[in-house]
């Protein structure tokens, strides 16, 4: 009887927490989750990594060879951005434009993919709050955008992939470039394009191809152009590749032109991702 | 105070289910989670007492939607309505075997797919070849899903104590037969 009592107590109190502390259960749960998904994450680092390392000795030497000079050219690299950067501070200063806001990536691994149900597209990064990682903030790999984080807990965030049905970015197109102007759309995520189920495009792509809304209606892109980020949506900075054009059509209205993009990032071997955190800015709601 | 092993054992096979849950991703090939949390509740429901049956149901769809993203109630609600149909059939047949488990747990992970889906509807089409597709991905999930679910718990079950062994006709275990 005393052990009835007490389950039904502790039922009433989880729904109650379900109902009134939603914030909570899911930042309790994630919380709970995180130092054993995270042992995973170290035991591929620091033990897999070792024990692949023994077994491929050689391969290991060639490719530090190969990182070394990689380094020296990006060395190089680095300090001719240094010296441009010095070169736009003072065009602006010049301009009397305002400082861009100080940014700052920092590399996250992914925990898991599409939490436990899977129904949206997301990823669960192994850093939080705690490491300066705030809602809003974009998340990328160097091949292109990954999505952004829509949550926030202390030591994990979520992250909606641009792949989302959800997700929305401001883009624009890489044009030819004069006589053309500026190109730009929002990009959809992916799920009920019209191709989408397509049969051949489902033995090409793995995803669904994501849509690029209302662009102008009398550019057509040429296949495999570059979609970037456009800048205006105060997330994304402006020039990070989201994906490439497969086709586009006029919109039924007539008015706009859509496109079918593909994206730049294959979602699914993600590994590990970089956060922007931007010191002192604003971020979305 | 005595320690209640339903308690201790609910929250380790609800814990380890959601963290294989969590862990496992989701592929272009195999679009589908595999539901543990599921399974763990319909084994409570078949084998536990009413109250902590319910608790478990609770737990389970709570930890499904805060770490899927989904809102808060959406699969508690569905496993208190799939407990109450398990424990109606619980009368006629069902039975917290793995065979009928494997089945239960599949059928359960259909429904659950169509239930999810209708309640985060994003206002686009529900009958697609996509939604198809991810029915026919369940009911294999489901299979994994309620085959793991109801060996651990019944196993965790008998080593806790809760379920005893069955005596034979003589009031001896059969374990103690050969001593």
């Amino acid at each position: 009887m005393k052990q009835a009592k007490l389950w039904v107590w502790l039922l009433v109190f989880s729904l109650g927490a379900l109902v009134f502390w939603r914030a909570g259960v899911c930042d309790f749960s994630r919380e709970a989750l995180y130092p054993y998904e995270n042992a995973k994450i170290w035991l591929e680092r620091a033990v897999w990594v070792r024990v692949q390392a023994v077994f491929s000795r050689a391969r290991q030497a060639s490719r530090s060879a190969t990182l070394e000079r990689e380094v020296a050219r990006l060395q190089i690299v680095a300090a001719e951005a240094e010296a441009l950067g010095a070169e736009v501070d003072r065009l602006r200063a010049l301009l009397d434009f305002p400082p861009p806001p100080a940014c700052r990536w920092q590399a996250a691994p992914v925990l898991s993919r599409g939490g436990t149900a899977a129904v949206w597209q997301s990823l669960r990064l192994a850093k939080g709050s705690l490491h300066g990682i705030r809602k809003g903030d974009p998340v990328v790999v160097p091949e292109g955008v990954v999505g952004r984080v829509s949550d926030v807990s202390p030591h994990t965030s979520e992250v909606m992939l641009v792949t989302d049905p959800n997700s929305r970015v401001a883009c624009e197109v890489e044009t030819p470039g004069e006589g053309v102007g500026v190109v730009r759309g929002i990009l959809y995520g992916g799920g009920s394009s019209p191709t989408a189920d397509d049969p051949t495009l489902t033995l090409l792509y793995v995803v669904d191809p994501l849509r690029l809304r209302y662009l102008a209606r009398e550019f057509e892109p040429a296949p495999r152009t570059r979609v970037i980020t456009s800048g205006l949506g105060q997330t994304f900075p402006k020039g990070l590749t989201v994906g490439y054009v497969l086709e586009s059509q006029l919109e039924p209205n007539g008015l706009s032109r859509e496109a079918s993009v593909m994206p730049a990032v294959d979602m699914a071997a993600v590994d590990e991702v970089f956060v922007l955190s931007r010191e002192g800015g604003s971020r979305a709601p | 105070m005595r320690l209640d092993m339903d308690l201790l054992v609910s929250v380790v096979t609800l814990f380890f289910a959601a963290l294989l849950q969590d862990l496992i991703p989701v592929t272009p090939s195999f679009p589908v989670k595999i539901g543990f949390l599921t399974a763990v509740a319909l084994y409570a429901a078949l084998a536990k007492p009413v109250w902590v049956a319910l608790t478990v149901a609770v737990w389970a769809g709570g930890l499904t939607d805060a770490l899927g993203g989904l809102p808060l109630l959406c699969t508690p609600c569905f496993l208190l309505v799939i407990y109450g149909l398990v424990r109606l059939m619980h009368r006629v047949f069902l039975e917290a075997t793995l065979v009928q488990g494997m089945l239960l747990v599949a059928v359960a992970a259909v429904a659950q797919t169509v239930w999810t889906r209708l309640w985060v509807a994003t206002g686009q089409p529900f009958f697609t070849w996509h939604t198809l597709k991810l029915l026919g991905y369940a009911v294999p999930a489901g299979m994994a899903a309620g085959l793991a679910g109801f060996a651990v718990c019944g196993l965790a079950d008998r080593v806790s104590g809760i379920v005893k062994p069955v005596k034979e006709g003589n009031g001896i275990l059969w374990a103690e037969t050969n001593r």
